[in-house]
């Protein structure tokens, strides 16, 4: 008696013990259900080459207040919105996106402090750091007093003026700002100005420092996400190859049974000759 | 050390907003591949897919952790692909995955696929989207559960509301009724 529940739990793997060999021993004598499976083995290898296409994900789930809901965007209750992440303005303003736009703005805010200049003259691009003697801000006149100010760095640069020799200047500045802010005989002379350079550097080095771990944390979801995809494949792969094995096995078993029947046949041929 | 499902959802009721995110984006492609199998089209795919999520997070208080996060992820998704069918009243469309074209199944092909088992391939493909897409909806989500997610027969039971043996039932049929229509289309040809 042929027992479909039976055979799609073969077909999966999922009899085992008794019931396993007592299929098995069914299966020898049951072409019907032996061809069956094999179809259906060779229907679930096909239905491996079916796959989704891969897709856009481009939303997160973000708690706002209401009020600040576009119309078209599905809502939820108590201010909860799924959030595409699409290229609007809105969707920029994220905190991580709202951390480097902090970060921008100090670092502006560093380099005004370092007063750079670029001028263009008869001998090509001039970039100026430092603060000249003849400067009028407040803070660079305490610099100057304090024995900084007039020792600007000049870089001559041919246009066009190349990107690493400003960062360059520009470490380079920030580094002497460092400097001059730890030194006590500056600290005299411009206490709230060093202080502010100090809160600067410092809140620039507290704004690298969460985005580095922020990045950490996306670059672990990430590499998390690739292995799970990776262990999706392997046990796909596994699978065919099991399927595969799995043919080939039942095609050996049918071989055999064939053998089998060709040698009863012949040895009751040989025997009713022999009568 | 990345959390599991249960200590993200812990930390999720408790308000962390950032869990729930790694919830999703751990989740977001079987999901998604659930309900594009189900209903075969990308896009409404993707909003079943946004909407099981939208669900999952104002109901994550009441979930007391009965079940395994993903099958109650799974539940909600095939209610929402349900409620598709329904709403459209028709059924699911036999869409040629519109993303898999020939020169990026080369990318993923083994060295030893040659151009012309690509065509086959991709021509498989197609003719197995068609024959799912013909299924009857209860045995087409047998099949999926079982094929593609790897659930075993007592989860798809559990999941369906169902016992084990009339998943065990739709499988048989559904195969069937696969090795039928793909016969008759062409598509395979292992026999």
């Amino acid at each position: 008696m042929c027992n479909k529940d039976d055979l799609v739990s073969y077909l999966y793997d999922d009899l085992d013990g008794p019931a396993r060999a007592g299929f098995e021993r069914h299966l020898r004598v049951c072409n019907g259900c032996r061809d069956e499976l094999q179809a259906m083995r060779a229907v679930r290898a096909d239905l491996l080459t079916w796959s989704p296409p891969e897709p856009d994900f481009a939303f997160r789930i973000v708690k706002e207040p209401l009020a600040a809901h576009a119309k078209n965007e599905p809502r939820a209750a108590q201010g909860t919105v799924l959030r595409p992440n699409v290229p609007s303005w809105r969707a920029w303003f994220t905190p991580a996106a709202g951390l480097a736009a902090a970060a921008v703005l100090v670092l502006a805010a560093a380099v005004s402090l370092a007063h750079v200049e670029i001028r263009s003259g008869a001998d090509g691009w001039t970039l100026r750091t430092g603060w000249s003697a003849d400067s009028s801000s407040d803070f660079a006149g305490a610099l100057t007093r304090a024995g900084y100010g007039g020792q600007a760095h000049d870089v001559y640069l041919g246009a066009p003026v190349r990107a690493e020799d400003i960062m360059v200047a520009l470490e380079r500045r920030v580094a002497a700002l460092e400097t001059v802010s730890r030194d006590s005989n500056v600290r005299n002379a411009s206490t709230l100005s060093a202080r502010a350079s100090d809160d600067i550097l410092k809140t620039v080095r507290d704004l690298l420092a969460q985005s580095e771990t922020r990045q950490k944390g996306e670059l672990a979801l990430r590499l998390q996400q690739v292995l799970r995809d990776v262990d999706m494949k392997r046990a796909a792969d596994l699978n065919g190859v099991r399927q595969g094995l799995s043919r080939i096995d039942a095609s050996v078993t049918e071989e055999a049974v064939a053998h089998r029947e060709l040698m009863n046949y012949i040895i009751t041929n040989s025997n009713a000759k022999q009568k | 050390m990345s959390s599991t499902d249960e200590e993200l959802v812990a930390r999720s009721q408790g308000g962390d907003m950032d869990s729930f995110n790694q919830l999703v984006m751990r989740w977001e492609r079987p999901i998604y591949a659930l309900a594009y199998r189900t209903i075969g089209r990308e896009e409404d795919a993707r909003d079943v897919c946004q909407e099981t999520f939208l669900r999952a997070f104002r109901a994550l208080k009441g979930f007391k952790g009965q079940a395994k996060f993903s099958s109650w992820l799974y539940r909600i998704a095939l209610n929402l692909c349900r409620d598709w069918i329904r709403r459209e009243r028709r059924q699911p469309v036999a869409q040629a995955p519109e993303g898999v074209d020939l020169i990026e199944m080369a990318s993923e092909a083994a060295p030893a696929e040659t151009i012309e088992d690509l065509v086959a391939r991709q021509e498989i493909s197609r003719a197995v989207a068609r024959a799912m897409a013909a299924l009857p909806e209860d045995q087409r989500t047998a099949i999926i559960l079982k094929e593609y997610h790897g659930l075993t027969f007592q989860e798809i039971a559990d999941m369906l509301d169902c016992p084990l043996s009339t998943v065990k039932t739709r499988l048989y049929q559904g195969l069937s009724v696969l090795r039928r229509q793909l016969d008759r289309n062409g598509g395979y040809k292992h026999v």
